[in-house]
């Protein structure tokens, strides 16, 4: 029935323009779904207490920065001090990832090893991927503590790899996959080694690859809580997910100031979406099926 | 001459593999083993009979590994589904802002689960947004996070707003991939819109559709930080998963060997769905 109705040239463009009126439709809605509670969020972290939770709620309401100020001058937990030690460990844990797992992943996209080794390796990262963070705390807390490690920036750094190493090796094996061998046989017969080629050759070429996995780990890390919540307890090493947790766990209605706190962890967040934007939907195709 | 250099790539090989396998073995083989010995062993006496057996008659365990079922099933199943309806709804979406919409759109997925547990919070609160809406529309106001019957229903929600964009990039990354010639043979031979998708579509995407599953599952097991922020556990141990009941025991009862007991417990559940799934779906479609 549909189709002898729709069939003819004119019908057919009306029902064209009604579907792609219905798929605008159907986007705004989706982004109202998806950005409206990030949005309240950002609004109550503007506002006045007595404003927050008003009935209607109230829609414009004059900013105020006072909640912001009051994050970063420590009145609700060392909120400058976390933002310095995420940084800092984020950008570690990042960077030893890349460097152990980027050779890593060269000698298993080039088949330097014997199988039985390469399947081994990547069956453990598997594995490894699998397990839940709060498990491994556990031993982690206990092993870290008895190294003098507990509460320190490096104990993160080392335990973040359990998340981002796995990531790194996956997602370069797959980029290095891509770069056509016969480059490297070019390379090694004007008398490069293996690893000149991968540094001179293979890197270079693989530069948007690694970027898109750096900035994917640096998300990891960033948005990770369990890990550090038990391996912290001092500003010395408390993440920002850490501190945010505490003051949720001690004030539970103070809804301006953990608003903030949240916005503050989210801005960066958003930032590094921005950055590989035009790699998102490819990164998540190739990368994570490896 | 080539023999040797065979050889020697092996040992380059094995060099630049072992950086990497000297910290997985320190940072997570070893652990793993550690935790062993902890559930094992309690203040050097043998203990794992009599945690054993705590295990079979501890009833929140039982409770716990039930809600954590519950929530891997219930919020994976919405999330597959929602996300598909997405990707076949903005499949089409081309034009200069087509990567910051998809960018915008899968924020949710990027932000730490901390965030998106005070975000509902906010959101769930008697006062807030949600109820707000609710009265609008007559359903009245409810205690979101606070009522026994409708705090696993909340959180599972709640993840499924986090996570479906995650699969609507993923699958929206396989419909991109995938080959036109099926789809436009299918519309010559006049296949209606229902039968493309149910026919080709469907079929074809099946192998991401699995693989998305797969890492929705294991990250579903993980789930801990938002329950954390927005229920603790609570109320009446609703919303305690394994991962929460772990924690506790753990940190706040200071029982490591019963803790460690229960950790292995949850990577044992989450390794055999992996293993499983491997091998009886991922093996077949992918």
């Amino acid at each position: 029935m549909g189709r002898t109705l729709f069939g003819h040239g004119s019908m057919r463009r009306w029902r064209r323009l009604l579907l792609a009126g219905l798929g605008r439709i159907a986007i705004v809605v989706i982004l109202l779904y998806t950005l409206i509670p990030i949005l309240w969020v950002v609004a109550i972290s503007f506002r006045d207490p007595v404003r927050t939770m008003t009935i209607p709620p109230e829609i414009l309401v004059r900013p105020t920065f006072r909640h912001y100020q009051d994050l970063f001058s420590a009145v609700w937990g060392d909120f400058t001090a976390y933002y310095i030690n995420t940084l800092i460990v984020c950008g570690l844990a990042v960077l030893l990832s890349l460097a152990v797992g980027m050779p890593a992943a060269f000698g298993l996209s080039r088949d330097m090893v014997r199988r039985r080794w390469s399947t081994i390796f990547l069956g453990t990262m598997t594995i490894i991927y699998a397990i839940p963070p709060i498990s491994l705390a556990i031993p982690f807390y206990d092993i870290f503590s008895d190294l003098g490690l507990f509460d320190t920036k490096t104990a993160l750094v080392l335990a973040y790899q359990s998340r981002v190493l796995p990531f790194v090796v996956w997602m370069m094996k797959t980029f290095f996959d891509e770069i056509p061998r016969e480059l490297d046989d070019a390379g090694m017969v004007d008398g490069l080694t293996r690893v000149q080629v991968a540094w001179r050759i293979v890197l270079p070429l693989c530069v948007p690859g690694t970027f898109a996995t750096a900035v994917f780990c640096l998300i990891l890390v960033w948005n990770d809580l369990p890990l550090a919540l038990v391996l912290t307890n001092t500003p010395r090493a408390q993440t920002l997910t850490v501190g945010i947790v505490s003051f949720v766990q001690e004030n539970v209605t103070l809804w301006n100031p953990m608003s903030a706190a949240a916005v503050v962890a989210l801005v960066p967040i958003v930032f590094f979406v921005l950055l590989i934007q035009r790699r998102l939907v490819q990164g998540f195709g190739t990368g994570l099926k490896g | 001459m080539a023999e040797s250099r065979e050889k020697g790539s092996q040992r380059t090989g094995i060099l630049l593999l072992l950086p990497a396998g000297i910290l997985i073995s320190a940072l997570m083989i070893y652990p793993v083993g550690h935790m062993v010995g902890m559930a094992a062993v309690q203040d050097g006496k043998f203990a794992a009979s009599r945690w054993g057996i705590l295990l079979y008659r501890d009833g929140v365990f039982w409770r716990a590994l039930w809600n954590t079922l519950i929530f891997v099933v219930t919020s994976v199943t919405g999330e597959m589904i929602a996300g598909l309806v997405f990707a076949l709804l903005l499949w089409e979406i081309r034009g200069p802002l087509a990567n910051t919409i998809r960018g915008l759109i899968l924020l949710p997925s990027m932000l730490s689960p901390a965030v998106v547990g005070i975000v509902w919070l906010l959101l769930f609160y008697p006062f807030g947004l949600v109820n707000w809406g609710a009265t609008l529309l007559g359903i009245g106001r409810l205690q979101y996070l606070a009522d026994p019957r409708l705090a696993m229903a909340s959180i599972v929600f709640v993840d499924i707003w986090q996570w479906t964009p995650f699969v609507f990039i993923f699958i929206l990354a396989g419909l991109t991939g995938m080959p036109a010639e099926p789809r436009e043979a299918a519309l010559v031979d006049g296949a209606s819109g229902w039968q493309l998708f149910r026919y080709i579509t469907l079929p074809l995407l099946r192998p991401t559709l699995a693989v998305a599953l797969m890492f929705r599952v294991i990250d579903a097991f993980r789930a801990f930080d938002k329950i954390l922020i927005m229920t603790n556990g609570g109320p009446a141990e609703a919303t305690t998963i394994l991962s929460i009941y772990l924690y506790k025991v753990s940190f706040h009862y200071q029982n490591w060997s019963y803790g460690a007991l229960l950790a292995l417990v949850l990577i044992a559940v989450t390794l055999v769905f992996q293993w499983t799934y491997d091998t009886f779906v991922i093996r077949k479609v992918a």
